[in-house]
């Protein structure tokens, strides 16, 4: 009886010692993406048939991070390339802890900063001017202080899916 | 379409640190309808003792659905004849949207402008609704476009007048959308003008105080309305001379005349005393003021005609037959009888013809008679006076005067 329970112990703790990479892999990071054009709509009386998203929709995507580990962890940093296909909305980033500041590429990810920057030419003069939200390349999160076991860090942004130069006038269809 | 969407997403995962750097396009191509966005973060961290620890992914996918974008464009404004027909005019409808759509139409034209056909490439379509008919298979790729001709007649009248032609394109897929656009037709002016009439001959007597009057019609054969320069004139004939135009003293005047319209221009002249058979003109020119090389001028040929009186005289033996030639003989006591004749040899009515006569002193008047009714005759102190109150042009009267020779 003993040696049972002792076997099944070994192979519970076996079982857990043995999955600790997939067990973070599969809790320690979460992203959502929620079509927040399509919710408001849907607020607005106009639910939408399907659950696509349509060209000019905004899209938040939200990062939870969980220290899945048994002890603290420091330096959290959450990278996100932008896809293909959507435009960050500039002033769109936040995050409920205090000491966790965000960054941004424009560059492809070689740099970072709170607010990139470029050289440009405007009526014949050199300028330096920041970059446009809609072209960043990265956003990232760097949490400055220690994370509990178990503490999770929830950063979000919004990304609109590319749309073309006009706006159309909708006539229907949902 | 399977093959597609695993680039496109495997595009999203490799490309996004690459795409968009120095890229300043303004104009953007709205994300393909069934692209797949996925969106992958990556978490790193370390602990106290700064262990290494494998970073961990995550993602959310999203896919993109349809939304329709036509896009019609058609010229600002076209310049067509007046009237004119098999005018053509190109509408494009560019797919804007993020996947294949097609597209109704419909159109809406002003006062002045009528379609009588579309056309699609080399296929032509004689109602509108057959026109969309043929559209609804027409599918234009997102991004491509395609155009629809109107053909159409302009009415007449219609220079300078803006007519507009609208087009509204309308998604078939949906979510839909709609757009318009709209072009002005505006026919250029082209000016005409048509003086009447342009011959003719009237017979007139110098006037003597008398105002003649000559109407001309004066019509607009242009597509606009017209302020034409008036100009009354004479021929060469040194005859005829312009008094006024319309009631006002001189050669000149105006008149405002819509397209298609026409106006009567009444000159007043006179006839100088010349001599009958003299030629001469009225003319009347005019002078578009859109564009001063349209001129036409009209005319009316002048005769001048005037009465010419002749007379003879002969004496005739008492049976009014018989002459009494130079070598013949009377005798005292014989009755003879003059004839007194008198023609209008002139083109023109003589008025109050009178003829005077007075006897020889050998013969002892009688009596008169005339051909007809209309003389007038009289004797006193030997002296018969004869009086008509017209003769016609080419007309010949007589009158007899019976006497005694002494």
């Amino acid at each position: 009886m003993k040696t049972l329970f002792r076997t099944v112990l070994f192979a519970l703790l076996l079982a857990v010692a043995a999955t600790p990479a997939v067990a973070q892999q599969r809790q320690a990071l979460v992203v959502t993406a929620q079509n927040r054009t399509a919710a408001a709509e849907q607020t607005a009386g106009r639910k939408r048939s399907d659950d696509r998203a349509r060209p000019g929709d905004v899209l938040r995507y939200r990062l939870t991070f969980t220290n899945v580990t048994p002890g603290a962890v420091r330096g959290v940093t959450l990278a996100n390339p932008l896809p293909a296909g959507v435009r960050f909305v500039g002033g769109s980033a936040r995050t409920e802890r205090g000491d966790a500041r965000v960054e941004y590429s424009a560059d492809g990810g070689r740099t970072f900063s709170a607010q990139p920057m470029e050289e440009a030419v405007v009526d014949g003069r050199a300028v330096t001017r920041p970059v446009p939200a809609e072209r960043y390349t990265h956003v990232r999160w760097t949490v400055g202080g220690a994370l509990a076991p178990g503490a999770t860090v929830v950063a979000e942004y919004d990304a609109r899916v590319s749309a073309g130069s006009q706006a159309p006038a909708v006539t229907g269809g949902r | 379409m399977r093959q597609t969407l695993r680039r496109v997403a495997l595009a999203g995962l490799l490309m996004a640190p690459f795409a968009l750097v120095g890229g300043a396009a303004a104009a953007q191509t709205p994300t393909a309808e069934g692209t797949v966005i996925t969106n992958t973060a990556t978490a790193s961290y370390t602990d106290a003792n700064n262990n290494t620890y494998t970073n961990v992914t995550a993602s959310a996918s999203v896919t993109v659905g349809f939304l329709a974008g036509p896009d019609a464009s058609s010229p600002a404004t076209v310049t067509p004849a007046s009237p004119s027909t098999g005018n053509e005019l190109g509408f494009t409808i560019t797919n804007t949207g993020n996947g294949v759509d097609s597209v109704s139409t419909a159109f809406t034209v002003g006062t002045g402008v009528t379609i009588t056909g579309y056309k699609v490439g080399g296929n032509t379509f004689s109602t509108l609704a057959e026109l969309n008919t043929f559209l609804a298979g027409q599918g234009i790729p997102a991004g491509s476009s395609i155009t629809v001709t109107v053909v159409y007649t302009v009415a007449p009248g219609r220079g300078g007048q803006t007519t507009p032609v609208t087009i509204t394109a309308t998604s078939r897929r949906t979510p839909g959308s709609t757009d318009a656009s709209t072009t002005n037709v505006i026919p250029t002016v082209s000016a005409g003008v048509n003086v009447t009439p342009d011959g003719g001959t009237i017979q007139r007597l110098p006037s003597n105080g008398t105002q003649y009057t000559q109407v001309f019609t004066v019509q607009n054969t242009g597509n606009a309305s017209d302020t034409y320069t008036l100009a009354a004139s004479a021929g060469s004939g040194a005859a005829v001379s312009i008094v006024s135009v319309n009631g006002t003293a001189g050669t000149g005047g105006s008149a405002t005349i819509a397209s298609g319209g026409s106006t009567t221009v009444t000159v007043v002249y006179t006839v100088a005393n010349v001599a009958a058979g003299t030629s001469d003109q009225v003319r009347l020119t005019a002078t578009s003021g859109t564009n001063a090389s349209t001129t036409d001028n009209g005319f009316v040929n002048i005769q001048v005609i005037r009465a010419a009186i002749t007379m003879v005289k002969e004496a005739f033996r008492d049976n009014q037959t018989t002459a009494i030639g130079a070598s013949d003989r009377v005798l005292p006591g014989e009755y003879i009888q003059y004839r007194i004749t008198v023609t209008n040899a002139g083109g023109a009515q003589a008025n109050t013809v009178s003829v005077s006569d007075p006897l020889p002193a050998q013969v002892t008047y009688v009596s008169t008679s005339s051909d007809a009714a209309g003389w007038t005759i009289a004797e006193s102190a030997g002296t018969v006076t004869g009086s008509l109150t017209s003769l016609a042009a080419s007309a010949s009267r007589y009158f007899w005067i019976r006497v005694r020779i002494k």
